[in-house]
């Protein structure tokens, strides 16, 4: 067989071993740096910034090295008090990825009591379009990760009965093409990340048997390339963060095993900055939080030691979601 | 940097995109430090920002529109246009910026063409910055063609046939929208934004029966062109499957009087996707290891499975066939799958000869052809 034409290379250079403390130290100095220019170029996503920061040092076992009271104060203001809606940083305007975000933060830290829960909801359940699809915000964009953080979100607040999730389950499911793959729209391009947040979707609606497991499954398994690292769309390079958006989907289809998780884990590992901390997309790349938390998070499905347990659909650890009696539905292997 | 030089540099680019309707192309250009000259240099419509005064500009731009707008009044919209325009020319990702523009356009406070000519300088810099194409999208829908009852498609067709005085003007935009994507398209690969708009864009067009025929045509005869270069860009071949499944609906629908309208090879569905596998299997031999133009094939094939298998009945007259003839039918249909199904063991096969990517390639349309089609 000759080698894949779009792949990367993994040599004896490269970590094979979880640096766990490396990473929580990258994470921590991140949190620290806020005068520079990068601090304000980052400003329009510092929400979901902050919830990939956390997460990833809760996989870390290291959440009590982060600032609690800083964190609810910055999510307090966040929130818009005319819509209800959070926005990525203070002067922004609000939107239901990062109102995911701050949500997801805000039940990991216990503290929703802090914000407006009702304006929450009625923000969430005001984006909803007749046929059954989401606006990211008042402007009207409609893609089915929206649908994804609309449900996420209420089914986090456990108060999912205040939108209407059959037309929600409806939408997604004109979204499926014929390769068995999700798009943003109905028509739109199979891609990994979109295949996620709609089977995110359904297992939170209990609605996976509508999705057709072995044909799926199998092009989620093809995205995997000779490194071991995974594509998010046919002949692309390989990126960390889809060894999240592909495992975690496999995993809600139960059929996870179904890839080489031992070359998987290589690649991964392969991923991750020995001098600085933190993972990148590609092996040598400059790393980031976001690469950072689904290097780890796709370690964990994996079963990774030292790193806790993380869901698959809400990519929160799992003790979270036990302790607040959120379950999901998985496809039985 | 004092704030006077930055909103000197703010107005000269400014002043620059006003003065050239034809400037096309934005950048930033490196250089290593301050020198005594203006950072804004623009040559045969081109425009460049050296790099050198970025963060100094940037910061003093985005402060003031953030303090401007918790003071909640804009009285003079012009310097808000304008920082917000060095900000998004800098970093278009920011939504926020481009939502503040909205707000002045419905306000009447910004044109339309000032933004179609700022997006495209984006583009020109950033070919698959989604927030772009998202707001090329609204200023359609909200200000270009801004339409009573927004969702709906399917009773458009019936409300306006594409005929209004007001529509011509509509049309030439949709039409130089599919330009846009096209140059976005080559400057990027595998650019899934650009091909989505693309998506949107034909789903616009097919609302409008007007010289729908001659889009048609050109759209595929375009994508035709266009896959024969790129044998490795899933997304392009992906529009080319839902730009066949629209014309075929159209067809169906009445939209269209017959497929030879659009593709004057094709006289049924049927043969549109014999030409279609026949034109990949000649891509996927010729360029051999590219898993996009097999991915293609699989749908494809599920397409002609569906038009040989299960829509048959559609061609049914009203009163059933005499059982003689029915069975005929139903071993002509099947006699034409199963030669498709010979052509593509002989591919496999062809396929596992070589020892080059194109053999793993042969085993999993092997492997996908028994568990999906169960060959």
């Amino acid at each position: 067989m000759g080698s894949h034409p779009k792949d990367v290379e993994i040599t004896d250079e490269h970590p094979k071993s979880l640096l766990l403390q490396k990473h929580a130290d990258y994470i921590l100095s991140y949190t620290k740096k806020k005068e520079d220019y990068e601090y304000t170029m980052t400003e329009h996503f510092r929400m979901s910034g902050m919830y990939w920061g956390l997460t990833a040092m809760d996989i870390l076992s290291q959440l009590d090295k982060m600032s609690r009271t800083e964190v609810v104060e910055f999510i307090r203001q966040c929130q818009d008090a005319e819509s209800g809606g959070f926005s990525p940083s203070l002067g922004h305007d609000p939107h239901l990825l990062f109102t995911l975000s701050a949500v997801q933060i805000l039940v990991m830290l216990e503290a929703t009591e802090e914000v407006s829960v009702e304006g929450v909801v009625r923000y969430v359940s005001s984006l909803q379009n007749e046929d059954g699809s989401f606006s990211g915000d008042k402007w009207g964009e409609v893609d089915t990760r929206f649908s994804f953080c609309a449900v996420a979100c209420l089914a986090l607040l456990k108060r999912l009965e205040s939108l209407n999730l059959d037309k929600a389950v409806e939408f997604v499911m004109r979204c499926q093409n014929v390769d068995g793959g999700f798009g943003t729209r109905p028509g739109s391009e199979s891609h990994a990340g979109q295949i996620y947040c709609c089977l995110g979707l359904l297992s939170i609606a209990g609605q996976l048997h509508q999705v057709n497991g072995d044909l799926l499954g199998w092009w989620l398994c093809e995205r995997q390339l000779p490194s071991g690292g995974l594509n998010g769309r046919p002949e692309k390079l390989p990126d960390v963060c889809y060894s999240w958006w592909v495992l975690a989907s496999l995993s809600m289809l139960g059929r996870l095993h179904w890839i080489n998780s031992a070359k998987m884990r290589l690649f991964i590992m392969a991923t991750q900055d020995p001098e600085t901390g933190g993972f990148t997309d590609r092996p040598g790349d400059m790393v980031d939080l976001y690469h950072t938390l689904f290097g780890l998070a796709g370690l964990s499905l994996l079963g990774e030691t030292g790193l806790k347990e993380i869901n698959p659909v809400f990519c929160m650890p799992q003790y979270i979601m036990t302790r607040l009696g959120i379950s999901v539905q998985i496809v039985s292997p | 940097m004092e704030d006077a030089t930055c909103e000197r540099i703010i107005k000269k680019l400014d002043s620059l995109i006003r003065q050239d309707p034809l400037m096309d192309e934005f950048d930033i250009v490196f250089s290593p430090g301050e020198v005594n000259r203006s950072p804004v240099v623009s040559v045969e419509h081109k425009l460049g920002l050296e790099s050198w005064c970025l963060k100094h500009v940037y910061a003093h731009a985005h402060a003031n529109i953030l303090k401007t707008r918790h003071s909640k009044r804009i009285q003079d919209p012009a310097p808000m246009l304008r920082w917000t325009q060095f900000c998004l020319l800098v970093a278009p990702e920011v939504a926020t910026f481009w939502n503040i523009r909205k707000q002045l356009l419905q306000h009447g406070s910004l044109s339309v063409d000032a933004d179609l000519h700022l997006t495209r300088l984006v583009l020109s810099r950033k070919p698959k910055c989604m927030e772009v194409f998202q707001h090329r999208k609204w200023l359609f829908h909200h200000i270009l063609a801004p339409c009573p009852s927004l969702p709906s498609p399917p009773c458009a067709i019936d409300h306006h046939n594409g005929s209004g005085p007001d529509e011509e003007p509509n049309r030439r935009f949709l039409l130089g929208e599919l330009e846009i994507c096209r140059w976005t398209a080559d400057k990027h690969q595998n650019n899934y934004h650009a091909w989505n708009h693309r998506l949107w864009v034909l789903q616009q067009l097919a609302e409008r029966p007007l010289g729908l025929a001659e889009v048609c045509r050109a759209e595929y005869e375009a994508c035709h062109r266009w896959v024969r270069t790129h044998v490795s860009e899933h997304s392009g071949l992906h529009y080319m499957q839902h730009l066949l499944a629209t014309l075929v609906t159209l067809v169906a629908e009445g939209v269209l009087l017959n497929l030879a309208e659009a593709v004057p090879s094709a006289t049924c569905p049927k043969d549109l996707y014999c030409t279609e596998l026949e034109f990949n299997r000649n891509l996927i031999e010729q360029y051999p290891g590219h898993e996009a133009l097999f991915c293609h094939r699989r749908v494809l094939l599920q397409r002609l499975q569906d038009i040989l298998l299960h829509a048959a009945p559609l061609h049914r007259t009203a009163s059933p066939p005499p059982p003689a003839l029915k069975r005929s039918c139903v071993e002509t249909v099947n006699g034409e799958w199963s030669t498709a199904l010979l052509s593509e063991r002989d591919l496999v096969n062809k396929c596992l000869q070589t020892d080059s990517y194109q053999k793993t390639l042969g085993e999993r349309h092997a492997h996908w052809l028994s568990n999906v089609l169960a060959v």
